[in-house]
């Protein structure tokens, strides 16, 4: 690996090692800490009340009857929520999304905090808050496309517009030789990470110190900053471990906020855990979208235009629509393109990030049009795709730094066995009588970069130290970004002290848009190098090191020694070096980020192509996903276990959409209807097949100086739309809402 | 609320506390004994997070009043490993294959698969996959638990025909 | 969330356990698996002042024959009769079904008893107990009574049991010679309740169908033994038409709801599949 600017060489064996997930010991003792599992001392519990309709003003709350309940410590309302710096609704930035924390009587969506309750015991204060009793005044709601007004916004996903294309999509398609004309529906999503949104708050005088899990601690810093009126520095957050994230727990949420203004109320540490139904509403969640696809071929199966419309709901109160069309700027070669958006309010929470926010529900109406289209052309959907390769990004015309789907398609094709399909949907039935089908999908996302800080040490007995406020949510920060950190240093891992997980520890940027390990590793990449730079220095100017006057050669580190590039049999170790020099240290501090020049000239995707088999019980219309291959092509790869890890629960997550999760509102009350794990269907091991992920080799020199794409959501995209054509491939029905449940085959 | 005593042994140890009685098993372990390696994931006894071993049986400690556990013998994730710190070989396996990735699901998993073990010491990956049925997970599509289970059923094997050889 | 408060008892015997219930009235409700009762309490949806646990009351427990018939503690729990080996081979109808039910962590506490008990439409015991024309044997402060099964479902969570009555044990009379039952449960995740569910027994002599009883599962507020459907295949050869009949007419007796597991007309419809593929497998199991 070369350091930019200077000539200095470090070798390293850790990345693209297997190694076993650091933290796992931690994890598989019990040992590892999640936010809910604190105690401090004094702690008293902190239970939400949360609202039972969708829309209105609560009128009544009896406080009296919750704090005179034996245990109950006080009760936070309205009335006497500690004052905030600004009202949670104004926007500071783009990411400054409105919470619901107790500022008025207003009910904005059904589960939205109305107060809390303060006792000594979890039992306490969860009395309370059923003796609270709430009283509402109700207002009609609205929860579907078909009972309200439609408009164009002003943006989608963050800053994206509402409408982007090139050529003429009308033209395109009034001259093509075929033709579809297709609706595809997906329903809105939660996040359901297994761990509760859960938060421990205590405060030190004006210090603020809190376990809670979070996806981007300094973000949620600046939030909790701004909106206490404090000094982001005062806010200590400790988040080594997130019983998982997808998305959820990027940005501080209402009831987080609203256990650190309890602890505020009550001068003591505060425990404030969620329960299940009531993450259903106040912490986002994938906004539900009606996306109309028409999308037109020449008579060689050539794509002439795609026009992707996109109707999608945000809440009444806030501005988030699911920005599904990214996926058709990045994929197909056309002539002609238009993405437009249309949104919609609904009585519900605010939409958010839910695991590859926008690719995952374009991509399902994306692939099944690009199929359907394929079908009325006559050709294999493979060879379809293959036949509308963009060899520059689709919208911009911007080469990509790197693609390897061709890999992709052609090593998944082979080890699915994909070449004996037959063209024709319902040939295929096996012994039992199910009927069989293939289907093809292509994966895409983003290879997103944000702003990164690290800080390196090297020690004067040879170890060394790196410090990064990175996040872990199972993805394996922890070890990865230590395997960069290792070979960075030129060390083992065991001479490694490596830390992340806390606030005080420098900005790693959010750990989403499957940015993390390219966003930290770099910065850790630039920070060790920094910090071999510095120790290099010392040593070059050393009259009695091996490696004086080696300044314009360079050095190489190998192993916790430096030796001379113009002649490697001479060098030193790392202690020699410091321990001459009187230090017990030398630093080093880097910065990742995306290179300005790499985005502006160039677009930078990790690609992948999945491949299904389906079986249908025709009589039951019961669906299984009996195998899945996806083939990924990510750029470097880190950690191989880790990175297959990815892909699989990817994939998993995309057979869920396909097949399983729904979230439900009920169109009368706007209450969720299935905010539980019994009803909302997040899979079980018996829903899930037998699925592979083949790693493709992918060397990219501009993406970042790792050469690393991301891999956490990639796996979703080509699922779904795999899975649905499979189904149409076994049945001959085409089923354009997700997800495909067994009474949708059947009638 | 009056709290009635109730006493037990886990891990090995007597415990004897004052709880009300509508203090569920998984409340009483977390936030009375400071157990904190169950976890809570659902309010509805279907995510499995909570699973403990009573009595020699896998049972969601969330649906359970503490009470109604007088006297009973328990195993939790903290008891798993040996005295001196050295995991089980469920532990270990499921470190090694990749068994999990964010580790919120993996106590309950491990105590699931250790009594499965106990019952069905070589179970297929049919039987594996009945056995946990009970047990959620939203990371891992369960794939590498199962070949945890699989690897760690060839460990316990092999420890007990070195055990009995000795 | 956490369940109201209340006061617990654990009884040592049935007669103990009958007086609790007779002095708390309403206001008591009996415990013994916990895993329908203590999630309704989580969800605040049964309110007892008054819990009385009954698991330790070794009267309560026990796989039995009486005669021929088979005599099945209310306590015994799912996996209890999953495990046994004499069950599994007199009448393994039983435990085909436990296998349906839930996941194993649930089977090692949810009973039997509990399970034909309280009332829940889509609880899978009590088809099978119409279908196999069981009767629940109940002590109160009264004395005994032995209720038939296919007079002791009224409503959703209503029955015949009395308030300050206590079901002590299933009685199950042997199936007739030549005979097998079945249960077929379609369910959309392992763990669910049933879409629809059908238990079925049949008999066979001299290749007609002599024996026929066909119940069904979560079609209704109440489980339903659909008695015209298995009376019109007596006679009858097995096969796909006389399936296929006793399907329909079981598709007519069904009232399910439209909900999560998909619209009324399509539970019903599946209900008639569970009821075909059910009376396929009983047949061949009669015939060997």
């Amino acid at each position: 690996m070369n350091i930019m600017n200077t000539a200095h060489v470090r070798h390293g064996s850790n990345i693209g090692q297997n190694l076993t997930r650091r933290e796992g010991a931690l994890k598989v003792t019990g040992a590892a800490r999640y936010a809910a599992d604190h105690h401090p001392a004094g702690m008293l519990y902190a239970v939400l009340a949360v609202s039972a309709v969708a829309r209105g003003r609560v009128t009544a709350l009896d406080v009296a009857a919750a704090k005179a309940h034996p245990g109950v410590v006080d009760v936070m309302t309205p009335q006497n929520a500690p004052k905030l710096a600004h009202h949670p609704d104004e926007k500071t930035n783009p990411f400054a999304f409105r919470l619901d924390i107790l500022q008025d009587a207003q009910v904005r969506y059904a589960n939205q905090p109305i107060a809390v309750v303060i006792g000594e015991s979890l039992e306490a204060a969860t009395e309370g808050a059923v003796l609270l009793a709430p009283a509402y005044q109700a207002e009609d709601v609205v929860v579907r496309f078909e009972d309200g007004e439609h408009f164009v916004p002003a943006a989608v996903g963050v800053g994206a517009p509402a409408e982007e294309g090139h050529g003429d999509v009308e033209a395109g398609l009034r001259n093509a030789a075929q033709r579809v004309d297709v609706t595809y529906d997906t329903p809105a999503h939660y996040h359901n990470a297994l761990e509760p949104h859960a938060i421990v708050a205590e405060w030190q005088g004006e210090r603020l110190i809190i376990d809670t899990p979070s996806q981007g601690m300094a973000i949620a810093q600046g939030r909790l900053a701004g909106l206490f009126g404090i000094a982001p520095e005062d806010i200590y957050i400790r988040s080594p471990y997130l019983g998982g994230g997808f998305g959820g727990k990027g940005l501080i949420a209402g009831p987080q906020v609203l256990g650190i203004m309890a602890a505020k109320l009550v001068g003591k540490p505060v425990k404030l855990v969620m329960r299940r139904e009531q993450l259903y509403g106040p912490i986002g969640h994938r906004g539900v979208t009606r996306q109309h696809m028409r999308l037109g071929a020449d008579t060689e199966g050539g794509l002439t235009a795609i026009d992707h419309h996109i109707l999608t709901a945000t809440s009444r109160f806030d501005d988030f629509f699911e920005p599904s069309a990214g996926v058709t700027h990045t994929l197909y070669a056309t002539p002609a393109l238009l993405t437009r958006y249309e949104g919609m309010r609904f009585d519900t929470g605010t939409p958010l990030f839910v695991r590859a926010p926008g690719e995952a529900s374009g991509s399902v109406a994306l692939e099944g049009a690009i199929d359907e289209l394929a079908e009325a052309c006559g050709m294999d959907p493979l060879a379809f795709r293959l036949k509308n390769y963009a060899e520059t990004e689709p919208l911009t015309g911007k080469p990509f730094t790197s693609k390897a789907l061709r890999a992709c398609y052609a090593q998944g094709a082979a080890r699915f066995g994909w070449a004996k399909r037959p063209l024709a949907a319902r040939m295929m039935t096996d012994a039992q009588g199910l009927l069989t089908g293939w289907g093809v999908g292509t994966a895409t996302f983003p290879a997103h970069m944000f702003q990164a800080s690290a800080r390196a040490e090297i020690r004067s007995d040879g170890s060394g130290v790196v410090e990064i406020g990175a996040h872990d949510m199972g993805q394996g920060a922890w070890t990865a970004l230590a395997q960069i950190a290792a070979d960075g240093l030129s060390l083992d891992m065991d001479k490694l002290t490596f830390r992340i997980g806390t606030s005080d520890l420098p900005d790693a940027g959010i750990a989403g848009g499957s940015a993390h390990t390219a966003t930290a590793g770099s910065a850790i990449h630039n920070a060790t190098g920094a910090a071999i730079a510095a120790l290099a220095d010392i040593a070059m100017r050393d009259e009695t090191s091996p490696l004086f006057g080696a300044g314009n050669a360079g050095v190489v580190s190998r192993d916790g020694h430096l030796y001379r590039r113009d002649d490697e049999s001479r060098g030193e170790s790392y202690a020699t070096i410091l321990s001459r020099a009187g230090l017990d240290s030398v630093e080093g501090r880097g910065e990742g980020a995306a290179d300005q020049a790499v985005t502006e000239n160039y677009a930078g995707h990790a690609h992948g192509a999945v491949f299904a088999e389906v079986k249908v019980d025709p009589e039951l219309g019961q669906v299984r996903v009996t195998r899945l291959v996806g083939a990924f092509a990510a750029g470097r790869v880190i950690n191989p276990r880790m990175v297959e890890s990815q892909y699989l629960g990817g994939m998993i997550w995309g057979v869920s959409f396909a097949l399983h999760e729904e979230a439900i509102m009920d169109r009368r009350t706007g209450r969720p209807v299935n905010g539980n794990l019994a009803d909302y269907h997040v899979p079980v091991n018996a829903d899930i097949p037998s699925v592979e992920a083949i790693l493709i080799d992918e060397q990219d020199s501009l993406i970042n100086a790792l050469g690393i794409k991301g891999v956490g959501e990639i796996g979703i995209t080509g699922t779904a739309g795999a899975i649905v054509n499979a189904i149409w491939h076994a049945t001959g029905i085409r089923v354009r809402s997700m997800p495909v449940t067994l009474d949708k085959l059947l009638f | 609320m009056k709290k009635s005593p109730v006493s037990m042994t886990i891990n090995g140890q007597p415990v004897e506390e004052l709880v009300e009685p509508r203090t569920l098993l998984i409340h009483f372990l977390r936030e009375q004994l400071n157990l904190t390696g169950a976890h809570i994931g659902c309010e509805t006894s279907h995510c499995g997070a909570c699973t403990i071993d009573l009595d020699g049986k896998s049972v969601k400690s969330c649906t359970i009043f503490t009470l109604q556990a007088e006297g009973a013998h328990i195993r939790t994730i903290e008891g798993m490993a040996a005295a001196d710190g050295t995991l089980h070989a469920l532990q270990e396996a499921f470190r090694e294959k990749h068994g999990l990735q964010c580790g919120y699901c993996t106590p309950g998993m491990i105590l699931r698969a250790w009594r499965l073990l106990q019952e069905n010491p070589d179970p297929t990956d049919a039987e594996i996959r009945f056995g946990i049925a009970g047990n959620l997970c939203r990371c891992t599509g369960y794939q590498n638990i199962v070949a945890a289970i699989k690897h760690a059923a060839i460990l316990m094997a092999g420890a007990q025909q070195k055990e009995a050889a000795e | 969330m956490i369940s109201g408060s209340f006061a617990f008892y654990r009884p040592h015997t049935i007669a103990e356990a009958v007086a609790m219930l007779a002095t708390h009235g309403d206001a008591a409700r009996l415990v013994a698996g916990g895993h329908s009762l203590i999630p309704m309490m989580k969800l605040r949806m049964a309110m007892p002042d008054h819990l009385i646990d009954v698991g330790g009351i070794a009267d309560l427990k026990g796989i039995k024959r009486d005669g021929s018939d088979w005599l099945i503690g209310a306590l015994t729990t799912q996996a209890e009769l999953i495990a046994d080996q004499a069950l599994a081979a007199g009448l393994p109808v039983l435990r085909e079904t436990a296998l349906q039910i839930a996941d194993p962590q649930v089977r090692n506490c949810g009973t039997l008893g509990g399970n034909i008990a309280n009332g829940d439409p889509g609880n899978d015991m009590p088809a099978v107990m119409l279908c196999l024309n069981a009767r629940f044997e109940v002590t109160g402060p009264g004395g005994k009574r032995s209720i038939p099964a296919r007079g002791f479902y009224h409503g959703a969570y209503v029955t015949s049991l009395a308030q300050d009555e206590i079901v002590t044990a299933v009685r199950i009379a042997a199936l007739p010679p030549g005979s097998a039952a079945a249960y077929e449960k379609l369910k959309r995740k392992v763990g669910d309740y049933a879409t629809a569910a059908a238990a079925v027994a049949l008999g066979l002599q001299d290749g007609k169908i002599n024996f026929c009883s066909i119940a069904l599962t979560n079609l209704a507020p109440t489980p339903l033994w659909a008695e015209a459907a298995g009376q019109a295949l007596i006679g009858r050869a097995p096969g796909a038409e006389s399936f296929a009949l006793a399907g329909r007419l079981a598709e007519e007796i069904t009232d399910p709801s439209s909900d999560a597991r998909g619209p009324a007309a399509y539970r019903t419809k599946m209900g008639g599949v569970m009821v075909r593929r059910a009376l396929a497998r009983a047949a061949l199991a009669a015939k060997t």
